[in-house]
Protein backbone atom coordinates (compact mmCIF):
# COMPACT_ATOMS: atom_id res chain seq x y z
CA UNK A 1 0.00 0.00 0.00
CA UNK A 2 2.46 2.16 0.72
CA UNK A 3 4.59 2.15 -2.50
CA UNK A 4 0.68 2.46 -4.82
CA UNK A 5 0.71 5.37 -2.82
CA UNK A 6 4.04 6.60 -3.22
CA UNK A 7 4.09 5.84 -6.98
CA UNK A 8 1.01 7.77 -7.12
CA UNK A 9 2.91 11.21 -5.82
CA UNK A 10 5.84 10.41 -8.10
CA UNK A 11 3.82 10.27 -10.99
CA UNK A 12 1.49 12.71 -10.41
CA UNK A 13 4.92 15.56 -9.47
CA UNK A 14 6.88 14.30 -12.28
CA UNK A 15 4.17 14.51 -14.91
CA UNK A 16 3.15 18.09 -13.98
CA UNK A 17 7.17 19.11 -14.02
CA UNK A 18 7.26 17.38 -17.26
CA UNK A 19 4.33 19.63 -19.04
CA UNK A 20 5.46 22.77 -17.20
CA UNK A 21 8.34 22.49 -18.78
CA UNK A 22 7.87 21.75 -22.47
CA UNK A 23 5.67 25.05 -24.28
CA UNK A 24 8.22 25.52 -26.67
CA UNK A 25 8.19 22.11 -28.12
CA UNK A 26 3.95 21.60 -27.83
CA UNK A 27 3.38 24.82 -29.43
CA UNK A 28 6.25 23.90 -32.16
CA UNK A 29 7.66 26.31 -35.02
CA UNK A 30 4.34 26.64 -37.17
CA UNK A 31 3.77 30.47 -38.35
CA UNK A 32 7.39 31.58 -37.15
CA UNK A 33 7.58 32.25 -40.95
CA UNK A 34 4.30 34.24 -41.07
CA UNK A 35 5.94 36.30 -39.07
CA UNK A 36 9.10 36.63 -40.42
CA UNK A 37 6.77 37.66 -43.37
CA UNK A 38 4.50 40.01 -41.55
CA UNK A 39 8.16 42.17 -40.60
CA UNK A 40 10.28 42.13 -42.96
CA UNK A 41 9.25 40.72 -46.29
CA UNK A 42 10.27 42.77 -49.24
CA UNK A 43 8.54 41.58 -52.99
CA UNK A 44 10.14 40.28 -54.97
CA UNK A 45 8.43 40.83 -58.01
CA UNK A 46 8.83 44.50 -59.48
CA UNK A 47 4.77 45.81 -58.83
CA UNK A 48 2.99 48.50 -60.73
CA UNK A 49 -0.56 49.62 -59.64
CA UNK A 50 -2.77 47.35 -61.88
CA UNK A 51 -4.66 50.05 -63.17
CA UNK A 52 -4.86 53.76 -64.79
CA UNK A 53 -5.71 57.08 -63.29
CA UNK A 54 -6.87 57.75 -59.10
CA UNK A 55 -8.28 54.61 -57.65
CA UNK A 56 -9.03 54.37 -53.53
CA UNK A 57 -8.12 51.73 -51.61
CA UNK A 58 -11.48 50.28 -49.79
CA UNK A 59 -9.33 47.36 -48.06
CA UNK A 60 -5.69 46.89 -46.97
CA UNK A 61 -2.58 47.13 -44.57
CA UNK A 62 -1.84 44.69 -41.55
CA UNK A 63 -4.61 44.64 -38.83
CA UNK A 64 -8.30 43.21 -38.93
CA UNK A 65 -8.75 47.22 -37.89
CA UNK A 66 -7.27 48.30 -41.27
CA UNK A 67 -8.15 45.37 -43.13
CA UNK A 68 -10.98 42.77 -43.55
CA UNK A 69 -8.99 40.55 -45.13
CA UNK A 70 -6.54 40.12 -42.12
CA UNK A 71 -8.74 37.38 -40.90
CA UNK A 72 -9.27 34.44 -41.05
CA UNK A 73 -7.91 33.67 -44.83
CA UNK A 74 -4.35 33.03 -44.19
CA UNK A 75 -3.61 33.36 -48.89
CA UNK A 76 -5.23 36.42 -48.73
CA UNK A 77 -3.96 37.95 -45.24
CA UNK A 78 -2.60 41.39 -47.28
CA UNK A 79 -5.00 41.73 -49.85
CA UNK A 80 -6.41 45.14 -51.51
CA UNK A 81 -10.07 46.38 -52.52
CA UNK A 82 -9.50 49.12 -54.77
CA UNK A 83 -12.56 50.87 -56.43
CA UNK A 84 -12.79 54.06 -57.95
CA UNK A 85 -14.07 57.18 -56.34
CA UNK A 86 -15.05 60.52 -57.47
CA UNK A 87 -15.98 63.46 -55.24
CA UNK A 88 -15.97 61.04 -52.60
CA UNK A 89 -18.65 58.70 -53.96
CA UNK A 90 -17.86 55.55 -55.91
CA UNK A 91 -21.01 55.46 -57.88
CA UNK A 92 -23.47 57.59 -59.88
CA UNK A 93 -27.46 57.02 -59.37
CA UNK A 94 -28.49 54.66 -57.00
CA UNK A 95 -25.97 52.47 -57.06
CA UNK A 96 -28.34 49.67 -58.19
CA UNK A 97 -26.53 48.63 -61.84
CA UNK A 98 -22.76 48.00 -62.13
CA UNK A 99 -22.85 50.72 -64.34
CA UNK A 100 -23.22 53.45 -61.64
CA UNK A 101 -20.16 53.03 -60.61
CA UNK A 102 -17.05 54.16 -61.37
CA UNK A 103 -14.77 51.35 -62.12
CA UNK A 104 -17.25 49.20 -63.32
CA UNK A 105 -15.68 47.87 -66.79
CA UNK A 106 -12.17 49.94 -66.46
CA UNK A 107 -8.64 48.81 -67.86
CA UNK A 108 -7.20 46.27 -65.02
CA UNK A 109 -3.33 45.39 -65.94
CA UNK A 110 -0.66 42.89 -65.34
CA UNK A 111 0.64 44.27 -62.03
CA UNK A 112 4.27 42.61 -62.95
CA UNK A 113 5.86 40.33 -65.07
CA UNK A 114 4.65 36.32 -65.39
CA UNK A 115 2.93 33.53 -67.06
CA UNK A 116 -1.08 33.18 -66.65
CA UNK A 117 -1.60 30.04 -64.52
CA UNK A 118 -5.23 29.69 -64.47
CA UNK A 119 -8.45 32.22 -64.68
CA UNK A 120 -12.25 32.43 -65.22
CA UNK A 121 -14.26 34.47 -67.41
CA UNK A 122 -17.70 33.50 -67.95
CA UNK A 123 -19.10 34.39 -64.34
CA UNK A 124 -21.79 36.46 -64.68
CA UNK A 125 -21.44 39.80 -62.86
CA UNK A 126 -23.59 40.08 -59.52
CA UNK A 127 -26.13 42.48 -59.19
CA UNK A 128 -24.62 45.35 -56.79
CA UNK A 129 -25.56 44.09 -53.02
CA UNK A 130 -25.66 40.62 -54.33
CA UNK A 131 -23.13 37.98 -53.59
CA UNK A 132 -22.11 35.15 -55.37
CA UNK A 133 -21.51 32.43 -52.36
CA UNK A 134 -20.47 29.54 -54.77
CA UNK A 135 -18.12 31.24 -57.06
CA UNK A 136 -16.19 33.36 -54.52
CA UNK A 137 -13.47 34.21 -57.14
CA UNK A 138 -15.60 35.22 -59.57
CA UNK A 139 -13.62 35.94 -63.12
CA UNK A 140 -10.13 36.09 -62.39
CA UNK A 141 -6.55 35.43 -63.15
CA UNK A 142 -3.37 34.26 -61.33
CA UNK A 143 -0.43 35.24 -62.76
CA UNK A 144 3.04 33.32 -61.85
CA UNK A 145 5.71 35.96 -61.58
CA UNK A 146 8.22 32.72 -61.42
CA UNK A 147 9.68 33.34 -58.26
CA UNK A 148 7.59 32.00 -56.21
CA UNK A 149 5.05 34.61 -55.88
CA UNK A 150 1.57 34.21 -57.35
CA UNK A 151 -0.59 37.49 -58.18
CA UNK A 152 -4.60 36.76 -57.83
CA UNK A 153 -6.45 39.34 -59.30
CA UNK A 154 -10.53 38.49 -58.64
CA UNK A 155 -13.93 39.90 -59.67
CA UNK A 156 -13.21 40.62 -63.27
CA UNK A 157 -16.41 41.61 -65.38
CA UNK A 158 -17.62 38.91 -67.75
CA UNK A 159 -15.93 38.17 -70.40
CA UNK A 160 -13.17 41.25 -70.20
CA UNK A 161 -10.15 39.02 -69.69
CA UNK A 162 -8.07 38.64 -72.65
CA UNK A 163 -5.51 36.84 -71.51
CA UNK A 164 -5.19 32.79 -71.40
CA UNK A 165 -3.53 30.24 -69.79
CA UNK A 166 -0.10 29.62 -70.63
CA UNK A 167 -0.26 33.36 -72.24
CA UNK A 168 3.16 35.58 -71.07
CA UNK A 169 2.34 39.38 -69.37
CA UNK A 170 4.20 42.23 -68.86
CA UNK A 171 4.31 44.65 -66.47
CA UNK A 172 1.00 47.18 -67.35
CA UNK A 173 -0.08 44.79 -70.02
CA UNK A 174 -3.95 45.05 -70.32
CA UNK A 175 -5.63 41.65 -68.87
CA UNK A 176 -9.46 42.49 -68.67
CA UNK A 177 -12.08 44.92 -67.09
CA UNK A 178 -12.73 45.70 -63.62
CA UNK A 179 -16.36 44.13 -62.53
CA UNK A 180 -18.64 42.32 -59.97
CA UNK A 181 -18.27 39.08 -59.95
CA UNK A 182 -17.80 35.91 -57.31
CA UNK A 183 -17.83 37.33 -53.64
CA UNK A 184 -18.62 40.53 -54.04
CA UNK A 185 -21.24 43.43 -53.48
CA UNK A 186 -20.11 46.23 -55.76
CA UNK A 187 -17.77 46.40 -58.46
CA UNK A 188 -14.26 46.35 -57.21
CA UNK A 189 -10.77 45.23 -58.11
CA UNK A 190 -9.31 42.67 -55.37
CA UNK A 191 -5.94 41.84 -55.64
CA UNK A 192 -3.43 39.96 -53.45
CA UNK A 193 -0.07 38.37 -53.66
CA UNK A 194 1.02 34.75 -52.02
CA UNK A 195 3.60 32.01 -51.62
CA UNK A 196 1.74 29.33 -53.64
CA UNK A 197 -1.20 28.88 -56.51
CA UNK A 198 -3.53 27.13 -54.09
CA UNK A 199 -5.85 28.75 -51.66
CA UNK A 200 -5.31 26.23 -49.05
CA UNK A 201 -1.32 25.82 -48.81
CA UNK A 202 -0.91 29.39 -49.66
CA UNK A 203 0.88 32.19 -47.23
CA UNK A 204 -0.21 35.78 -48.18
CA UNK A 205 3.03 38.11 -48.43
CA UNK A 206 2.64 41.89 -47.91
CA UNK A 207 2.50 44.02 -52.23
CA UNK A 208 5.43 46.48 -52.04
CA UNK A 209 4.36 48.43 -55.45
CA UNK A 210 6.93 51.07 -57.48
CA UNK A 211 6.61 54.54 -58.59
CA UNK A 212 2.84 55.65 -57.48
CA UNK A 213 1.25 58.36 -56.17
CA UNK A 214 -0.01 58.22 -52.74
CA UNK A 215 -2.97 60.98 -52.08
CA UNK A 216 -0.60 63.05 -54.94
CA UNK A 217 2.79 62.65 -52.98
CA UNK A 218 4.95 59.93 -54.99
CA UNK A 219 5.66 57.08 -53.61
CA UNK A 220 9.08 55.15 -54.61
CA UNK A 221 7.97 51.93 -53.14
CA UNK A 222 5.24 51.47 -50.48
CA UNK A 223 1.90 49.44 -49.49
CA UNK A 224 -1.16 50.81 -49.75
CA UNK A 225 -3.45 51.39 -46.52
CA UNK A 226 -7.21 51.85 -46.49
CA UNK A 227 -8.36 55.31 -47.04
CA UNK A 228 -5.01 56.23 -49.38
CA UNK A 229 -6.38 57.39 -53.23
CA UNK A 230 -3.46 55.93 -55.26
CA UNK A 231 -2.33 56.05 -59.03
CA UNK A 232 0.54 55.03 -60.65
CA UNK A 233 3.47 57.41 -62.20
CA UNK B 1 -9.60 42.83 -11.49
CA UNK B 2 -10.16 43.86 -7.76
CA UNK B 3 -13.73 41.73 -8.24
CA UNK B 4 -12.02 38.68 -9.63
CA UNK B 5 -9.59 38.94 -6.52
CA UNK B 6 -12.71 39.20 -4.26
CA UNK B 7 -14.25 36.28 -5.69
CA UNK B 8 -10.98 34.08 -5.75
CA UNK B 9 -10.38 35.01 -1.96
CA UNK B 10 -14.14 34.32 -0.92
CA UNK B 11 -13.98 30.76 -2.88
CA UNK B 12 -11.30 29.78 0.03
CA UNK B 13 -12.47 31.45 3.06
CA UNK B 14 -16.28 30.14 2.95
CA UNK B 15 -14.48 26.92 3.07
CA UNK B 16 -13.52 27.48 6.78
CA UNK B 17 -16.94 28.26 8.06
CA UNK B 18 -18.53 25.06 7.02
CA UNK B 19 -20.52 22.99 9.25
CA UNK B 20 -19.46 18.44 9.56
CA UNK B 21 -22.50 16.24 8.44
CA UNK B 22 -22.61 12.78 8.17
CA UNK B 23 -24.50 11.17 5.71
CA UNK B 24 -23.29 10.12 2.36
CA UNK B 25 -24.33 12.56 -0.61
CA UNK B 26 -24.41 11.87 -4.25
CA UNK B 27 -24.69 15.23 -5.83
CA UNK B 28 -21.84 17.61 -5.53
CA UNK B 29 -21.07 21.22 -6.76
CA UNK B 30 -17.86 23.13 -7.02
CA UNK B 31 -17.08 26.74 -7.72
CA UNK B 32 -13.58 27.50 -8.05
CA UNK B 33 -11.35 30.27 -9.63
CA UNK B 34 -8.03 29.74 -10.81
CA UNK B 35 -4.89 31.36 -12.85
CA UNK B 36 -4.51 30.34 -16.25
CA UNK B 37 -1.49 30.30 -18.22
CA UNK B 38 -1.65 29.86 -21.54
CA UNK B 39 0.28 29.74 -25.57
CA UNK B 40 -1.73 30.10 -28.83
CA UNK B 41 -1.25 30.02 -31.96
CA UNK B 42 -4.26 30.42 -34.67
CA UNK B 43 -2.44 31.19 -37.82
CA UNK B 44 -6.35 31.94 -39.13
CA UNK B 45 -6.73 34.36 -37.01
CA UNK B 46 -2.87 36.33 -37.00
CA UNK B 47 0.66 35.58 -38.66
CA UNK B 48 1.72 34.77 -34.92
CA UNK B 49 3.70 31.27 -33.73
CA UNK B 50 2.83 31.89 -30.18
CA UNK B 51 0.47 34.46 -28.28
CA UNK B 52 1.09 34.04 -24.37
CA UNK B 53 -1.89 34.83 -22.10
CA UNK B 54 -2.74 35.11 -18.67
CA UNK B 55 -5.99 35.35 -16.73
CA UNK B 56 -8.32 33.67 -14.25
CA UNK B 57 -10.39 31.10 -15.21
CA UNK B 58 -13.80 30.59 -13.13
CA UNK B 59 -15.54 26.89 -13.32
CA UNK B 60 -18.74 25.76 -11.97
CA UNK B 61 -18.44 21.97 -12.18
CA UNK B 62 -21.67 19.35 -11.17
CA UNK B 63 -20.91 16.02 -10.25
CA UNK B 64 -23.75 12.75 -9.95
CA UNK B 65 -23.18 9.47 -8.03
CA UNK B 66 -25.42 7.18 -9.71
CA UNK B 67 -26.40 4.12 -7.45
CA UNK B 68 -23.72 1.91 -9.07
CA UNK B 69 -21.25 4.54 -8.21
CA UNK B 70 -20.90 5.67 -11.93
CA UNK B 71 -20.31 9.30 -12.51
CA UNK B 72 -22.12 12.30 -14.34
CA UNK B 73 -20.03 15.17 -14.55
CA UNK B 74 -21.02 18.54 -16.22
CA UNK B 75 -18.25 21.51 -16.21
CA UNK B 76 -18.64 24.95 -17.27
CA UNK B 77 -15.50 27.54 -17.52
CA UNK B 78 -14.84 30.82 -18.51
CA UNK B 79 -11.42 32.61 -19.75
CA UNK B 80 -11.29 36.12 -19.98
CA UNK B 81 -7.67 37.26 -21.15
CA UNK B 82 -5.63 39.23 -23.56
CA UNK B 83 -3.27 37.58 -26.51
CA UNK B 84 0.11 39.00 -26.20
CA UNK B 85 3.10 38.85 -28.54
CA UNK B 86 6.35 41.10 -28.11
CA UNK B 87 7.71 40.13 -31.41
CA UNK B 88 4.66 41.75 -33.57
CA UNK B 89 2.83 43.83 -30.47
CA UNK B 90 0.31 45.40 -32.94
CA UNK B 91 -1.45 42.28 -33.10
CA UNK B 92 -2.03 42.08 -29.11
CA UNK B 93 -5.72 41.54 -28.85
CA UNK B 94 -8.64 40.27 -26.91
CA UNK B 95 -9.30 36.25 -25.79
CA UNK B 96 -12.34 34.84 -24.22
CA UNK B 97 -13.14 31.74 -24.11
CA UNK B 98 -16.04 29.38 -22.33
CA UNK B 99 -16.86 25.55 -22.43
CA UNK B 100 -19.46 23.31 -21.69
CA UNK B 101 -18.34 19.68 -21.10
CA UNK B 102 -20.28 16.85 -20.02
CA UNK B 103 -18.96 13.14 -19.39
CA UNK B 104 -20.06 10.09 -17.97
CA UNK B 105 -17.95 7.82 -16.11
CA UNK B 106 -18.77 4.06 -15.19
CA UNK B 107 -16.92 2.48 -12.55
CA UNK B 108 -14.50 -0.33 -13.56
CA UNK B 109 -12.37 -0.75 -10.70
CA UNK B 110 -12.37 -0.10 -6.86
CA UNK B 111 -9.66 -1.71 -4.74
CA UNK B 112 -7.25 -0.58 -1.46
CA UNK B 113 -9.02 2.88 -1.66
CA UNK B 114 -8.01 3.34 -5.52
CA UNK B 115 -10.74 3.58 -8.05
CA UNK B 116 -11.12 3.96 -11.82
CA UNK B 117 -14.06 5.41 -13.84
CA UNK B 118 -13.94 5.60 -17.33
CA UNK B 119 -16.44 6.52 -20.21
CA UNK B 120 -16.62 9.15 -22.79
CA UNK B 121 -16.75 12.58 -22.96
CA UNK B 122 -17.78 15.76 -24.99
CA UNK B 123 -16.49 19.43 -24.64
CA UNK B 124 -17.37 21.88 -26.42
CA UNK B 125 -16.21 25.68 -26.45
CA UNK B 126 -16.38 29.02 -27.78
CA UNK B 127 -13.88 31.62 -27.99
CA UNK B 128 -14.14 35.04 -29.28
CA UNK B 129 -11.08 37.08 -30.25
CA UNK B 130 -11.11 40.90 -30.30
CA UNK B 131 -14.26 41.98 -29.14
CA UNK B 132 -15.98 38.60 -31.53
CA UNK B 133 -14.90 39.98 -34.91
CA UNK B 134 -13.50 36.21 -34.96
CA UNK B 135 -14.75 33.30 -33.93
CA UNK B 136 -14.11 29.33 -33.18
CA UNK B 137 -16.20 26.87 -31.99
CA UNK B 138 -15.03 23.57 -31.29
CA UNK B 139 -17.10 20.09 -30.68
CA UNK B 140 -14.92 17.54 -29.05
CA UNK B 141 -15.82 13.79 -28.20
CA UNK B 142 -13.48 11.59 -26.46
CA UNK B 143 -12.95 8.88 -24.03
CA UNK B 144 -11.80 9.80 -20.61
CA UNK B 145 -11.05 8.64 -17.37
CA UNK B 146 -10.91 9.15 -13.46
CA UNK B 147 -8.43 7.42 -11.06
CA UNK B 148 -9.13 8.59 -7.55
CA UNK B 149 -7.33 7.84 -4.29
CA UNK B 150 -8.21 8.54 -0.84
CA UNK B 151 -5.05 8.69 0.50
CA UNK B 152 -7.07 8.83 4.30
CA UNK B 153 -10.63 9.87 5.65
CA UNK B 154 -9.77 13.36 5.17
CA UNK B 155 -8.17 13.81 1.89
CA UNK B 156 -7.96 12.16 -2.03
CA UNK B 157 -6.07 13.09 -4.86
CA UNK B 158 -8.08 12.21 -8.36
CA UNK B 159 -6.55 12.78 -11.85
CA UNK B 160 -9.20 12.69 -14.69
CA UNK B 161 -7.58 12.67 -18.56
CA UNK B 162 -9.58 13.01 -21.48
CA UNK B 163 -8.26 12.19 -24.94
CA UNK B 164 -10.70 13.59 -28.00
CA UNK B 165 -10.95 11.55 -30.81
CA UNK B 166 -13.17 13.56 -32.95
CA UNK B 167 -13.46 17.45 -33.56
CA UNK B 168 -15.74 19.67 -35.28
CA UNK B 169 -14.32 22.80 -36.12
CA UNK B 170 -16.04 25.91 -37.17
CA UNK B 171 -14.57 29.43 -37.89
CA UNK B 172 -15.44 33.00 -39.95
CA UNK B 173 -13.31 30.93 -42.69
CA UNK B 174 -14.84 27.47 -42.83
CA UNK B 175 -16.73 24.48 -40.63
CA UNK B 176 -14.98 21.23 -40.60
CA UNK B 177 -14.68 17.85 -38.78
CA UNK B 178 -11.44 16.55 -37.89
CA UNK B 179 -10.06 13.21 -36.53
CA UNK B 180 -7.10 12.00 -34.86
CA UNK B 181 -4.89 12.18 -38.14
CA UNK B 182 -4.60 15.75 -38.07
CA UNK B 183 -6.45 16.76 -34.37
CA UNK B 184 -4.41 15.53 -31.20
CA UNK B 185 -5.59 16.69 -28.10
CA UNK B 186 -5.53 15.58 -24.24
CA UNK B 187 -6.56 17.44 -21.04
CA UNK B 188 -5.52 15.89 -17.98
CA UNK B 189 -6.59 17.37 -14.61
CA UNK B 190 -5.42 16.37 -11.07
CA UNK B 191 -6.83 16.99 -7.67
CA UNK B 192 -5.67 17.38 -4.45
CA UNK B 193 -9.05 17.38 -2.15
CA UNK B 194 -9.34 17.90 1.63
CA UNK B 195 -12.73 16.82 3.02
CA UNK B 196 -14.20 19.75 5.49
CA UNK B 197 -17.46 18.13 6.55
CA UNK B 198 -20.02 16.05 4.90
CA UNK B 199 -21.38 18.93 3.25
CA UNK B 200 -17.92 20.60 1.96
CA UNK B 201 -14.82 20.07 0.60
CA UNK B 202 -12.36 22.33 -0.45
CA UNK B 203 -9.73 21.35 -3.21
CA UNK B 204 -6.93 22.58 -5.21
CA UNK B 205 -6.53 21.39 -9.10
CA UNK B 206 -4.11 21.54 -11.39
CA UNK B 207 -4.72 21.06 -15.32
CA UNK B 208 -2.91 20.67 -18.21
CA UNK B 209 -5.29 21.53 -21.61
CA UNK B 210 -3.01 21.12 -25.11
CA UNK B 211 -4.23 21.06 -28.69
CA UNK B 212 -2.93 20.51 -31.59
CA UNK B 213 -4.34 21.02 -35.39
CA UNK B 214 -2.19 19.96 -38.24
CA UNK B 215 -3.92 21.91 -40.95
CA UNK B 216 -1.56 24.88 -43.29
CA UNK B 217 -3.27 27.26 -40.78
CA UNK B 218 -2.31 25.64 -37.43
CA UNK B 219 -3.86 25.91 -34.24
CA UNK B 220 -2.02 24.63 -31.23
CA UNK B 221 -3.28 25.65 -27.54
CA UNK B 222 -1.54 24.95 -24.09
CA UNK B 223 -3.32 25.65 -20.88
CA UNK B 224 -1.68 25.34 -17.28
CA UNK B 225 -4.48 25.97 -14.82
CA UNK B 226 -3.98 26.11 -11.23
CA UNK B 227 -7.63 26.57 -9.06
CA UNK B 228 -8.56 26.97 -5.61
CA UNK B 229 -12.43 25.77 -5.33
CA UNK B 230 -14.85 24.55 -3.05
CA UNK B 231 -17.24 21.29 -2.81
CA UNK B 232 -20.37 21.38 -1.86
CA UNK B 233 -22.40 18.01 -1.55
CA UNK B 234 -25.99 17.23 -1.29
Amino acid sequence: MKYIKTAVYVFMFTSSFSLLSCADMLMGDEGKNDEEIYLNYKTKTVLELPFEDDWYIAAGGKSLEENHHFTPNRHQRYALDIVQVINNSGRTGDGTKNEDYYCFGKRLNAPGDGKIIAMENAIEDNVPGVKNTKQTLGNYIVIDHLNGEYSFMLHFKKNSIIVAVGDTVVRGQQVGLAGNSGYSTGPHLHYHLQTTPSLATGVGIPMQFVNYYTNDVFTERGEPLTGQTVRKN
Amino acid sequence: MKLNRLLFSAAILSAVSVQSQTTQKKNQLEFSVGNNWGYLKNLEFAPVATYDYEGLVYKLNYTRNSKNDNLFEVNLDYLSSNLKTDRLSNLNTDYYKGGMHFSYLKKVYDKNRFTIHAGLQSRTSLAAYHDGDYITFHQEFGIAGRFSYQINEKQYLSSKLTLPFMLLRVTNAEGKFYTLDNYQSVFWDLEYGYKLSNHFDVKATYNFNYSRLQIPSAYRELQHQLNLGINYKF
